[in-house]
């Protein structure tokens, strides 16, 4: 009986990733690609691609599906053989376990998505197949494709990290990449691929957007094979294995969290209670110690005017309060500090925080996208251009910013690096209470964050955007909540000691 | 024989087992029972009774006689009474010490300000309108009059009835796997899984419809009506605010949304309800 319970705990207690994984658990799943493919493969690869690659991919493989129009970058274009994701050499055709890995994993930060989940490897190795038939250069190649070498990894530390520094500025990564690696280089704006389309060199602090993955491997291989069809050269020539490490390094010291996965999001934001003046400049140490909130926002895909292609792809928040007002630090990257210009028909840079105007009582609230006919929602906008503003929204088109006497908000942003710091502040309570929401303590306040990039073309509805999240502002603890317990303690023990000693002493007797 | 329990471990026992029961047990019973995806807790103040019942129990029970109560008590005596040295005092001063620390802690809890649950109760589906409800999916199984039009429209006179059966449904199949990357990827994902790149900046997820709770649990009409009408189309009691789900009659046509159905449940591998007999 007790084993069987033990048993019984063991399987309990397994996670459940353990058990009944997919065989061959090295990276994309094993199995060796089929030596030559039968018609058969051929067959099954283009009805699989004509049910899940075509409408973005295009029915002869050229990239012009008719999702195409809606992604940036846009679907690989398959027929000149060019593939960004190889551990081939610069140059080269990928390998046919390299188009295998791509498609099973996808390209992070792209609209291609990973398809181990839905097609089995043998699917995924008759695509291979079939897509090598777009091509020509595969069937004309004699020899198959080199590969590169990695040699012996140097682990990451502080001398390698600064080495890879100085190399960034030397061989020049900075010119597309940025001074502090946002892709906010000089030449970032005018880069386009090898298909025209215009391209954004990767924002090196964001690694779950690598398109190859964020392994000091996979980052290896691109440094050394380059990333084929886009402006990325490979730099093979020019750094050898040793540089090549310094280099991964420093791009993984750039990093927040050493895994490369994108910060957790938290559902609750919390408002920390301080005393005395909240510092104004974004850029104040204060800032550092205040504990950071993070929202992935989203491209408004809900009504027309859409926004596809969204630029800013996440927003950290911190908040704190004093007894008269609300302090929030929206930090977030773009790599252009573009400014409103009617004559230039170029549009301000912006970020916006959104509240009901009345905080709800029960669960009922405003569309969280700019609030509905019913019921109003507050926005605290800062603009590149127009600094500060309140609005009040009912409905996407029925946004109106307040009067000029009811504007109380004030705000400090600074642009730097690829990266806007903005400190908005407004105090608790305000006299406009029909149009202003009052901010009261330990309430779950609906919140949504809203940011515009204006060199893309992003203003009014197209922007991006959270739903509804929550805002908690935390009431100080009163004396009384730290008295009683020790109180309590206290009693507990004396009347325990008590009950113990007399059960002891009427056994003596 | 079997040696009997003390009355003491089985108090103890009963109230590990009723405690599991409420926790465990109920939730993924009602799980089952109401077909929900996720186990459904049992509210904080029902376990409160449901325990107080409990306790009430063994206490009617211990009490019913003298001997009974001598029997509960003694084991927990011979504890406090034990020696001054060895495990069982080492043992016994640990608890004495965690007894007050405990009403401490829970003095604390009681006082500090209470982060209100978030976890509010949002029904998924909701009951379809009537004007939605007797509606089908006029490209599953095609009226002899529709594929006429089709063989019509397309010159297709030459071939029989049923083959041009099939090809309408391929080509409103083909038409509705493109219109759904156009309109639904990002959100609902290209694989209809619910992992489009939108997905991630919505609090309630786009719906995955792999997922056997969502369109495998409706009739093609219900989907209709919540592709017609989005996340605006919902009462309340399913927060119509916090829905991204577009109203895309505006935009589409009905023939459109038919096909983009036939597409979603083909993607997701899954079914449709059968709708019930119409009288
Ligand atoms: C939602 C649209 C979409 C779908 C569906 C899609 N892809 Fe892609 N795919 C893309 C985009 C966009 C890129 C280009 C990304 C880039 O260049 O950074 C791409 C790139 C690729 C590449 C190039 C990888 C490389 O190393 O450069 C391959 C191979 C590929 N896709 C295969 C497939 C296959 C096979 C399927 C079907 C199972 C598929 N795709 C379905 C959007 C899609
Ligand atoms: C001519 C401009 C240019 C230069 C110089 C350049 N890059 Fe890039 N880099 C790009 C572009 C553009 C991309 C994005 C490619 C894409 O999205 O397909 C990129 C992508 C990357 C990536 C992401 C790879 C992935 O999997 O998505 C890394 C890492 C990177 N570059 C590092 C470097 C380093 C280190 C250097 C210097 C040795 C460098 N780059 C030099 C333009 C450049
Ligand atoms: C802006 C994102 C977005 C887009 C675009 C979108 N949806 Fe949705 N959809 C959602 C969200 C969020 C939900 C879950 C909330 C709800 O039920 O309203 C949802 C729910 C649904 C449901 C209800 C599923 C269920 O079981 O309750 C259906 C059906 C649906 N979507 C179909 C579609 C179709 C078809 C399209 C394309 C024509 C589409 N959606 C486009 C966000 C989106």
């Amino acid at each position: 009986m007790r084993w069987a319970c033990l048993i019984l705990l063991m399987i309990l207690l397994t996670p459940s990733t353990g058990w009944g994984q997919e065989k061959g658990a090295s990276p994309g799943g094993a199995g060796a690609p089929p030596a030559a493919p039968s018609p058969q493969d051929l067959q099954a690869g283009k009805r699989i691609y004509q049910k899940w690659c075509m409408n973005c991919h295009g029915a002869q493989g050229d990239g012009a599906g008719p999702a195409a129009d809606f992604l940036r970058p846009r679907p690989r274009d398959f027929r000149q053989g060019l593939f960004k994701i190889r551990t081939t050499q610069s140059g080269q055709l990928p390998s046919d376990q390299d188009l295998f890995n791509v498609i099973t994993k996808g390209m992070p930060g792209t609209g291609m998505p990973g398809w181990e989940k839905v097609l089995t490897e043998a699917e995924r190795w008759q695509l291979v197949s079939y897509l090598k038939t777009f091509s020509r250069r595969f069937a004309r190649a004699s020899a198959p494709p080199e590969p590169i070498r990695i040699g012996t990894q140097l682990p990451l530390s502080a001398d390698s990290a600064a080495e890879g520094k100085r190399l960034f500025r030397e061989i020049e990564c900075f010119k597309c990449h940025g001074d502090e690696g946002r892709g906010d280089g000089p030449s970032a704006p005018e880069l386009t691929d090898d298909w025209g389309a215009p391209i954004r060199p990767a924002n090196l602090r964001k690694p779950w957007t690598f398109r190859g993955g964020h392994t000091p491997e996979a980052l290896y291989l691109r440094l050394q094979s380059g990333i084929a069809g886009s402006p990325m050269p490979s730099f093979a020539d020019s750094l050898d294995n040793e540089k090549t490490w310094h280099l991964v390094n420093y791009v993984m010291s750039l990093w927040q969290d050493s895994s490369g996965n994108n910060p957790p999001l938290q559902v609750v934001l919390k408002a920390r209670r301080v005393e005395g003046e909240i510092p104004a400049q974004p850029g104040e140490a204060f800032w550092q110690d205040q504990e950071p909130f993070y929202y992935p926002l989203v491209g408004q895909v809900i009504r027309e005017p859409r926004l596809f292609v969204p630029s800013v792809d996440g927003v950290q928040v911190q908040a704190v309060y004093n007894d008269r007002e609300l302090a929030l630090r929206l930090v977030w990257d773009d790599p252009t500090n573009s400014k409103a210009d009617a004559e230039q028909g170029t549009f301000e840079d912006a970020a916006a925080i959104e509240f009901p105007v009345q905080v709800p009582p029960g669960a009922k609230r405003p569309f969280f996208l700019m609030g509905d006919a019913e019921l109003a929602v507050q926005l605290l906008r800062w603009g590149s251009s127009s600094g500060m503003t309140e609005l009040n929204g009912n409905g996407l088109d029925k946004l109106q910013p307040q009067s000029e006497s009811s504007q109380e908000s004030t705000a400090v942003g600074e642009f730097q690096n690829g990266q806007y710091q903005v400190v908005m502040k407004r105090p608790l309570r305000t006299v406009n209470t029909a149009q202003d929401i009052q901010f009261e303590t330990g309430r779950f306040i609906p919140v949504a964050f809203f940011a515009w990039d204006g060199s893309n073309g992003e203003t009014g509805g197209k922007m991006a955007l959270t739903s509804w999240f929550y805002f908690f502002i935390e009431p100080a603890l009163p004396k009384v909540t730290y008295v009683y317990p020790a109180l309590a303690v206290v009693i507990a023990g004396g009347l325990q000691w008590w009950v113990v000693r007399r059960l002891r002493q009427t056994k003596m007797d | 024989m079997r040696p009997r329990l003390s009355l003491f471990s089985a108090s103890v026992l009963t109230v590990v087992l009723a405690y599991l029961f409420i926790q465990v047990v109920i939730p993924y019973a009602s799980m089952w029972i109401a077909d929900r995806p996720s186990p459904v807790t049992v509210p904080a103040a029902l376990t409160v009774i449901y325990m107080l019942l409990v306790f009430i129990g063994l206490y009617i029970y211990i009490t019913i006689s003298e001997e009974n109560v001598r029997e509960f008590l003694q084991p927990i005596l011979e504890f406090l009474r034990g020696g001054e040295t060895g495990v069982r005092a080492g043992l016994r001063l640990g608890l004495l010490a965690l007894v007050p620390l405990l009403v401490g802690w829970i003095t604390y809890d009681r006082l500090a300000p209470k982060v209100q649950s978030l976890t509010g109760i949002r029904i998924q589906h909701p009951t379809i309108p009537g004007q939605y409800e007797k509606l089908i999916n006029p490209y599953r199984n095609p009226t002899d009059d529709l594929v006429k039009q089709f063989q019509q429209q397309e010159g297709l006179d030459g071939i029989g009835l049923e083959e041009a059966r099939k090809r309408l449904v391929g080509t409103a199949l083909a038409e509705g796997r493109a219109l759904y990357q156009k309109n639904c990827r990002v959100c609902h994902g290209s694989k209809a899984d619910g992992s489009g790149p939108m997905a991630v900046g919505f609090r309630l997820r786009p719906a995955n419809f792999r997922d056997p709770g969502t369109i495998a649990t409706v009739v093609e009409a219900y989907a209709f009506w919540r592709i017609s009408e989005g996340g605006r189309g919902l009462p309340n009691e399913s927060s119509p605010w916090d829905s991204a789900m577009p109203r895309w009659k505006e935009e589409l046509t009905e023939a459109e949304i038919w096909k983009i159905i036939l597409a979603e449940y083909e993607l997701a591998d899954v079914e449709p309800r059968k709708p019930e007999k119409l009288e």
